[in-house]
């Protein structure tokens, strides 16, 4: 009989460690690459390359805009690499920093210039169907009806879903690109699962709210 | 121990460990959801459905291939090697006076020849007569009768441009672009020659169009690639978000298709692409020929509406002005439309539909809210 619980979906337990060991690994490649070694910038940017594109995506449709952010940034923060913060949660303030990056570039404002002033453009995110994955009439009304609540959702509550559903952050990583208290973050999605449910008219189950509010 | 015995298939959507078993599936969770299906056997239509769901709804993300990633980190690397020269972001790169970089000498003993050949193409030929020859950028942009402002891209970067209505141009390097200091007027127009990217701000009202050898795009609000470079038999349009239309400048029904309100042309969606044979315009006929630009069949005609369902309506007019209409579908399900709204321009046809209909409309950050009593059956 094997030691993993056939009863537990393989998650929350699992999902922690996994998480624990990455932020080890992580706070490794960071001290590695804030003395300049070469090996953890590629290892750095390999890592967070992908979750910097899609977040980057959120505020441009242009994908070479999007990686020229990328590489600008990087180069930033490896030319100011002995000034960085020894202990960062390394994720969110990629994401932060490539949204601010973006942002500047777009307004051609210079990179140490204050944006207090400034509300930064809005997180866009739209989502959609893809039908060639649905076979028939009614799921297709279904999966329409889904994608049109999520697109009313209010802008925050949006982008807590997406950050959480579609980019598998945690609540403590959400909080940190948001610039928000992880609580928030619950009572975010907590609000957002209440318009859906109210849409639809149909009752999400409490093991929904479970979900949200312990198991990360 | 989670109990998904009562999981509805939208349940199972939003639960992490099902979607990871879609999405990204590992040999273990496999093995605990086959069992899982294997004892529950009942459930299997409600999986099957959740399943279609979690690969259906999602957000369209730009493609990325594992190559392009690579060689996006290798060239950082090695950028990220070289002797610290002034980076692109911080402090403002003073350049040589223009005279003393090496590229200005070339390029200035180039440009003679090129600018002599130019003058003499122009002052001691005949005028130009070939339609390819009149619809260039500089013909074009010499033809304006009022006085443009043109922002050329020397740098090696993208370069954005913002214009006086928000929308922003991430010019290519050695594109450039002309247009209207302030963009006022009925229509928003822009000058390009070279690559160029567009984030166009929405507005219904004020039709957005770009010439670029020969080919017209027009849009109300979306993001696109225009590829029209001065050398290049072709003139490329990729579209990421929002729909556009393109037709050619030498189209005789241009003039319609530039004031309209509504989209008409080929109507271009998101990851559609068009390119298009600058040549090939002078014989009009070969270009409807195309297979590529078959004309679409009149917008008009999807205006006559018939006990039609309000959703329906909606529908139609979100997919003719490339508008976003937020509505309660349930609340408006069952009531039904009989009009003909074909010649109105938009606000006016919602001002039909609600006097009709009894609801009421607004605009809000670009959408149009539809609120009302609703139809009972």
């Amino acid at each position: 009989m094997s030691e993993s619980n056939s009863h537990n979906a393989p998650d929350a337990l699992n999902a922690g460690r996994l998480r624990a060991n990455r932020q080890l690994d992580e706070q490794a490649v960071w001290t590695r690459f804030r003395a300049g070694d070469q090996r953890a910038f590629e290892d750095l940017m390999t890592t967070h390359y992908r979750t910097l594109f899609r977040y980057g995506n959120r505020f441009s449709a242009d994908p070479e805009f999007i990686k020229d952010s990328i590489q600008d940034l990087f180069l930033y923060l490896w030319e100011r690499r002995v000034s960085l913060h020894p202990e960062v949660s390394v994720k969110p303030y990629l994401l932060v920093s490539l949204r601010r990056q973006m942002h500047r570039k777009k307004t051609g404002k210079l990179v140490n210039e204050s944006l207090t002033d400034e509300t930064e453009p809005g997180f866009q995110v739209e989502f959609s169907v893809e039908e060639q994955f649905i076979e028939d009439e009614a799921a297709v009304r279904r999966a329409e009806q889904l994608k049109k609540l999520l697109n009313t959702l209010p802008a925050r509550q949006k982008e807590v879903v997406y950050l959480r559903f579609f980019q598998e952050l945690s609540r403590d990583e959400i909080a940190g690109v948001m610039s928000i208290t992880p609580q928030t973050v619950s009572n975010l999605l907590q609000l957002a699962f209440r318009q859906l449910r109210n849409s639809q008219g149909i009752e999400l189950l409490l093991p929904l709210l479970w979900l949200v509010s312990t198991c990360w | 121990m989670r109990d998904y015995t009562h999981y509805s298939s939208n349940d199972f959507f939003w639960d992490a460990s099902f979607r990871q078993w879609v999405l990204a599936p590992t040999r273990e969770s496999d093995a605990f959801w086959q069992q899982w299906l294997a004892q529950h056997s009942q459930k299997q239509s409600v999986i099957s459905q959740a399943r279609s769901l979690v690969l259906a709804v999602g957000v369209r993300e730009l493609p990325l291939s594992d190559d392009d990633m690579q060689q996006a980190v290798r060239k950082a690397s090695l950028r990220s090697q070289q002797p610290l020269e002034n980076p692109s972001s911080e402090t403002p790169i003073r350049p040589l006076p223009v005279y003393r970089q090496t590229w200005f000498q070339l390029a200035a003993s180039v440009l003679l020849v090129l600018g002599g050949y130019w003058l003499w193409a122009t002052q001691y030929q005949p005028t130009p007569t070939t339609l390819t020859d009149r619809l260039t950028y500089q013909h074009q942009v010499a033809d304006q009768p009022v006085k443009l402002v043109e922002t050329v891209n020397n740098t090696l970067n993208t370069m954005p441009v913002r214009l006086s209505d928000g929308s922003l141009v991430m010019l290519r390097p050695q594109a450039r672009i002309s247009y209207a200091a302030q963009l006022s007027g009925p229509r928003r127009e822009v000058y390009l020659s070279g690559e160029a990217f567009f984030e166009v701000q929405k507005d219904p009202s004020k039709p957005f169009l770009i010439y670029a050898n020969g080919l017209v795009t027009k849009v109300l609000g979306t993001s696109f690639l225009i590829r029209a470079n001065p050398a290049d038999k072709d003139v490329t349009v990729e579209v990421k978000t929002g729909r556009v239309a393109v037709f050619a400048q030498s189209d005789p029904e241009r003039n319609q298709k530039i004031t309209d309100r509504e989209l008409s042309g080929v109507v271009l969606l998101p990851n559609q692409k068009i390119i298009y044979a600058r040549e090939a315009v002078r014989l009009t006929k070969s270009l409807v020929e195309n297979p590529v630009m078959v004309a679409p069949p009149s917008a008009r005609s999807a205006f006559v509406f018939d006990e039609t369902p309000l959703p329906r309506v909606f529908d139609a007019l979100e997919k003719a002005y490339s508008v976003d209409i937020v509505y309660d579908e349930s609340l408006f399900a069952n009531c039904p439309l009989t009009a003909t709204l074909t010649d109105q321009p938009l606000f006016e046809k919602l001002d039909i539909i609600c006097r009709v209909s009894q609801v009421q409309y607004a605009v809000l950050d670009g959408q149009i809210i539809i609120q009302g009593q609703g139809c009972k059956p």
